[in-house]
């Protein structure tokens, strides 16, 4: 989308002068990998794509079920290593269940 | 874009979970704005406990320790836990709606979304309840503030890694409301026809996108620091924890500021009855607006000696051109307008009003001499209060007069509406005012105690007194929203004679968003048109 390359552009002007008045890495390394970021964004938004039919699912019980998993793999760590792996098994059901919803999704479509 | 969309069967009946586990954007964006309005009275109400601590010298209801976990709990909780999810919570409801799609892209990232962000909630707090209490360093948790020496026990862990995981959330609605914007679309719906509030989206999401993951890379560090991996270790530690936290911490203001702006956008030109002047200026305006505060972080930094000022102040100080632009925009749009004075438009008055001082304090602020006097004082508390109470809550409290007829199809009561405005802004002056003075005078932020030889009772007092009437604003929007959901008052399909396209639906929209064809898109106030045409 032109839209974000006008404003990646913009960010890079902005990094590049960043760049010249001070050679430090990490802030430049920062500003800059934001830019590479919106250019990514701007290419991903470029790719063509055919209107198509959606089939929207009114309901996903497995989503909540990957929150939670993930959840309880990042912050339930503090708590142990016996909920990291259980929070890895709620996750594996909740993927498990998406999967499931994107199969019956893709026979409706 | 234009896309079918067909109804998947229901697996289950019951209401609860038909909310719970609803991938329809406006359940995910109403349960977003429910969590964090009551995540909002939380933080509201940790506020109102530090100000009655501070309204005279001596430590009357806190200890100092409790003190600090309590601005951290409140600043903490505002930002990541309020009014960045509020933001993309509107913008999840709204957006689809807006550019007249059926449905979000892909509507279960903003539903995991919602679920991360409210799970990352409830991580921080529990942290509070732990043996060795939360984080007590302040919403920014610098090193080595935060460091396990500092803060030890595992509060300060859930606080970092809840809020990882609601700031992921974020990032997935963000993504989700950028992919409707640029790929679902309505057909005749050119960018350049897009609604202005969608135009803030826009912006909004890209700065999600390219500046959040900075914080959840630096949180990581300070966990994996906090066990013991010693990665700020080093002398320049500190420096980078803090580079990291302002590229993230800087552009979260406009975030929380953005969709504000669209939103009072709307309502002013709406309840102006004329369609918003200057629109190609406005974009491009937010587009260069959005770019500079990518720069600006390290004014944060100033007075670390780390940084270098001359830059970070230029582009700081650049802002005010767009800014500018913005406010020009907005007050040509009601110049020559046939003003109605409803509640929505009284709270887009005060964004504007207030949100000026929020942003010239922010000017005098960018220049490193002044700064350098004023930082970490209570200066730099009322600056930023002003913007975000004064600027983002002002304008979300429009947005939520203006389209909360949208949501629920009835109409909220105006003259209550009318009374909690007059407060929030009597008791915003009254709290946020005082603070330049006390912060020039060199009150410090975050402290428990003064003592009356500092001579800084009397302003303190003002400030209390005034964040009492601003806890009475919020009782009445409180008193307001249980009175009209008790005692609806049906509201018309389109009751403010709305621009775009949210109005061409029925209040509240149907599962998939339009029934009926979309109108003719030619412009970016549709309705407007149809109107103007006599044929509306």
């Amino acid at each position: 989308m032109k839209v974000i390359l006008a404003w990646a552009a913009l960010n890079a002007a902005l990094a590049l002068l960043l760049t010249l008045w001070w050679q430090k890495p990490l802030p430049n390394g920062l500003f800059w990998a934001a830019v590479v970021v919106i250019v990514a964004l701007a290419l991903v938004a470029w790719r063509p794509h055919e209107p198509r039919a959606r089939v929207v699912p009114e309901l996903s019980v497995s989503t909540i079920v990957l929150a939670f998993g993930i959840a309880g793999l990042i912050a339930g760590s503090t708590f142990g290593d016996w909920n990291f792996f259980l929070s890895g098994l709620v996750t594996l059901v909740g993927l498990a269940g998406l999967a499931r919803e994107l199969a019956v999704q893709r026979r409706r479509r | 874009m234009s896309t079918r969309s067909v109804a998947f069967p229901r697996s289950g009946n019951v209401r609860v979970v038909s909310w719970l586990g609803a991938t329809d954007h406006k359940k995910v964006g109403t349960l977003t704005l429910a969590t964090t309005l009551a995540l909002f009275l939380l933080s509201g109400a940790f506020a109102i406990v530090m100000r009655l601590e501070l309204a005279l010298p001596g430590l009357q209801l806190l200890s100092h320790d409790g003190y600090n976990q309590l601005f951290t709990a409140h600043g903490a909780g505002m930002i990541y836990l309020v009014f960045t999810p509020l933001a993309l919570g509107l913008l999840v409801y709204l957006v689809p709606l807006q550019v007249g799609a059926a449905e979000i892209f892909a509507p279960r990232l903003p539903q995991l979304g919602f679920w991360l962000f409210a799970l990352g909630a409830l991580s921080t707090y529990v942290g509070y309840f732990t043996q060795e209490g939360g984080l007590r360093s302040g919403w920014t948790a610098f090193v080595p503030l935060s460091d396990l020496q500092s803060s030890p026990g595992t509060g300060t862990d859930l606080w970092a890694l809840g809020t990882i995981l609601a700031t992921s959330g974020v990032i997935l609605m963000a993504f989700s409301v950028l992919a409707t914007l640029l790929r679902l679309r309505a057909p005749g719906m050119t960018m350049m026809r897009l609604p202005v509030f969608c135009w803030t989206a826009l912006v909004t999401c890209l700065m999600v996108l390219s500046s959040f993951p900075a914080l959840i890379v630096a949180l990581t560090l300070l966990e994996i620091d906090r066990r013991g991996g010693g990665v700020f270790e080093s002398a320049g530690g500190a420096a980078a924890y803090q580079h990291l936290f302002w590229f993230y911490g800087h552009p979260v203001v406009y975030v929380v500021f953005f969709p504000f702006v669209g939103a009072v956008a709307e309502v002013v030109s709406v309840f102006s009855r004329r369609r918003f002047f200057g629109y190609s200026a406005l974009v491009l305006s937010l587009l260069l607006f959005a770019a500079l505060s990518m720069s600006v972080w390290a004014h944060h930094m100033f007075t670390t000696g780390q940084v270098v000022n001359e830059y970070f102040s230029l582009t700081s100080t650049a802002l005010v051109v767009p800014a500018g632009v913005e406010y020009f925009d907005l007050i040509a749009t009601m110049i020559g307008g046939a003003i109605v004075l409803r509640a929505p438009m009284l709270f887009a008055v005060g964004f504007v009003l207030l949100f000026l001082f929020g942003g010239l304090s922010g000017i005098i602020t960018a220049s490193p001499p002044i700064d350098y006097h004023v930082h970490d004082s209570f200066f730099v508390v009322a600056h930023f209060h002003y913007t975000l109470f004064g600027g983002s809550l002002f304008g979300f409290f429009a947005a939520f007069y203006y389209w909360w007829p949208k949501w629920t199809g009835t109409m909220l009561r105006d003259g209550l509406g009318k009374l909690q405005f007059a407060l929030l802004f009597v008791g915003t002056n009254l709290t946020f005012f005082p603070m330049f003075f006390l912060g020039y005078e060199g009150m410090p932020r975050r402290i428990a105690d003064y003592t009356s030889a500092d001579g800084w009772t009397g302003l303190n007092v003002l400030a209390t007194a005034g964040s009492l009437v601003l806890a009475l604003g919020i009782l009445v929007f409180v008193w307001n929203v249980a009175v009209s959901l008790r005692r609806p008052e049906q509201a018309p399909g389109d009751p403010w004679g709305g621009h775009t396209l949210e109005w061409a639906t029925s209040s509240p929209p149907p599962r998939f968003n339009f029934v009926e064809a979309l109108p003719p898109i030619r412009s970016f106030a549709p309705l407007l048109d149809l109107r103007q045409e006599g044929r509306r």
